[in-house]
């Protein structure tokens, strides 16, 4: 599951996860720790990847998916 | 060792009183906290034939919350919501140079995102396994905001929690990393009335005066809403200032009333922007000064001045804006 952060913060360590996240971006978690942190409203949502356009690398549909995260939280 | 890789508080705000939220706000804390689970016990009075000790039954008990201090050292990211739930309300200005002024003022502490939901690991020392203990509708009765020669600055709330509970699973922390600074007492400098003055140690010391005798023949035994039964109580206390001369003593001795504006703020080392490092201001706009005490070593002389904060029924009596990269500090986010 991938989960992107939305909290306060500019960036955060996730100790369970051994990772660490900007605001507005996403990290990959296992399903288990997925859903505690979805548990935290207004902290983390769950990040849902756009199918690349047809002139999109994946890469690119991903890139513009976080952005769009980062508009969202303006 | 179970405990130092598995310390974990969090806390968020709760909408209403008696229902409590997933934690989602982190911070490092001292350990060991203070907050303990509470019971209450009445024992029955009744006497019989047959009995010198009291029957083995002869008693009830009710849950009586749970409360004590808690300790942090206050750091460049995080602290904004803490100082919100201390005081009553918040202000967020910003961005300038990316940073986020947010300004914590004296308001009502009673209703929607003034009681929070606190939470504790307290892990099995054997198996290394997590126990979250979360504690329901709790409110900051009083804190402290200290600061000494050679220290951190340190927040101290004093907490008081309407309900306990095990069944609720730890929640998973996130932390706020990049740069993330304590506040030393080498970026620390105090104003009294405008001008600077160097004390040894600075103690501010908030009593906001809630009321916890809410408990009534209803909600199980459990307490409604704390609510505020007096004035707030705002000492500042300055301690091992040079005696260098009379003006906090006149100000003590004189007779009427009169006030000066307490200021201290401390700074952190690493820019936020351009020109902006992460701050704390603590303004108590109108310091009267309610203790002086000379100390006549055979080194030096020094006094501790304590003020009282009062209201000119205008300005915030006192404020507490933190500067920091943190985008909100609301506590109910």
């Amino acid at each position: 599951m991938r989960v992107t952060y939305r909290g306060p913060h500019d960036r955060v360590f996730v100790p369970e996860a051994g990772q660490e996240v900007e605001h507005g971006h996403s990290i990959e978690v296992d399903d288990e720790l997925g859903a505690r942190l979805l548990e935290q409203e207004g902290t983390w949502r769950e990040y849902h990847r756009r199918s690349p356009s047809a002139h999109e690398t994946t890469e690119e549909s991903n890139t513009a998916d976080e952005a769009a995260s980062e508009e969202g939280n303006a | 060792m179970a405990f130092i890789n598995r310390a974990q508080f969090g806390y968020k705000a709760q909408a209403s009183w008696g229902t409590a939220v997933t934690v989602n706000k982190f911070l490092d804390y001292i350990a060991p906290d203070g907050i303990q689970t509470r019971m209450g016990y009445i024992e029955q009075q009744g006497v019989r034939a047959g009995g010198r000790v009291r029957g083995h039954t002869r008693y009830a008990r009710y849950a009586d919350g749970a409360g004590g201090d808690v300790s942090f050292e206050v750091q460049s990211k995080g602290f904004g919501g803490l100082f919100m739930l201390a005081n009553g309300t918040v202000t967020t200005a910003g961005p300038t140079d990316s940073a986020y002024t947010h300004t914590a003022k004296i308001d009502t502490l009673m209703g929607a995102s003034k009681a929070f939901t606190m939470q504790l690991n307290r892990p099995f020392q054997a198996g290394d396994t997590n126990q979250a203990f979360t504690y329901g509708s709790c409110k900051i009765m009083s804190y402290r905001l200290e600061n000494s020669v050679p220290n951190l600055l340190m927040f101290t709330p004093t907490i008081e929690c309407r309900d306990v509970t095990t069944a609720t699973s730890l929640a998973s922390a996130s932390y706020a990393s990049g740069t993330v600074e304590p506040f030393t007492f080498a970026g620390a400098s105090v104003t009294i009335g405008g001008t600077a003055y160097c004390p040894e140690t600075f103690n501010l010391q908030v009593n906001n005066n809630l009321s916890n005798d809410t408990r009534r023949l209803c909600s199980s035994g459990l307490r409604g809403e704390f609510y505020e039964a007096g004035y707030r109580e705002i000492i500042l206390e300055l301690g091992g200032g040079d005696f260098n001369d009379l003006s906090l003593y006149n100000l003590f001795t004189a007779s009427g009333p009169n006030t000066l504006q307490a200021v201290a703020s401390w700074t952190a080392a690493t820019l936020i922007g351009t020109a902006t490092y992460p701050s704390v201001t603590v303004t108590v706009d109108e310091a009267a000064v309610w203790e002086h005490t000379i100390g006549t070593g055979m080194d030096r002389v020094s006094q501790v001045v304590r003020f009282h904060g009062l209201f000119d029924g205008t300005n915030a009596p006192l404020s507490i804006a933190y500067v920091s990269a943190d985008t909100s500090a609301d506590p109910a986010a």
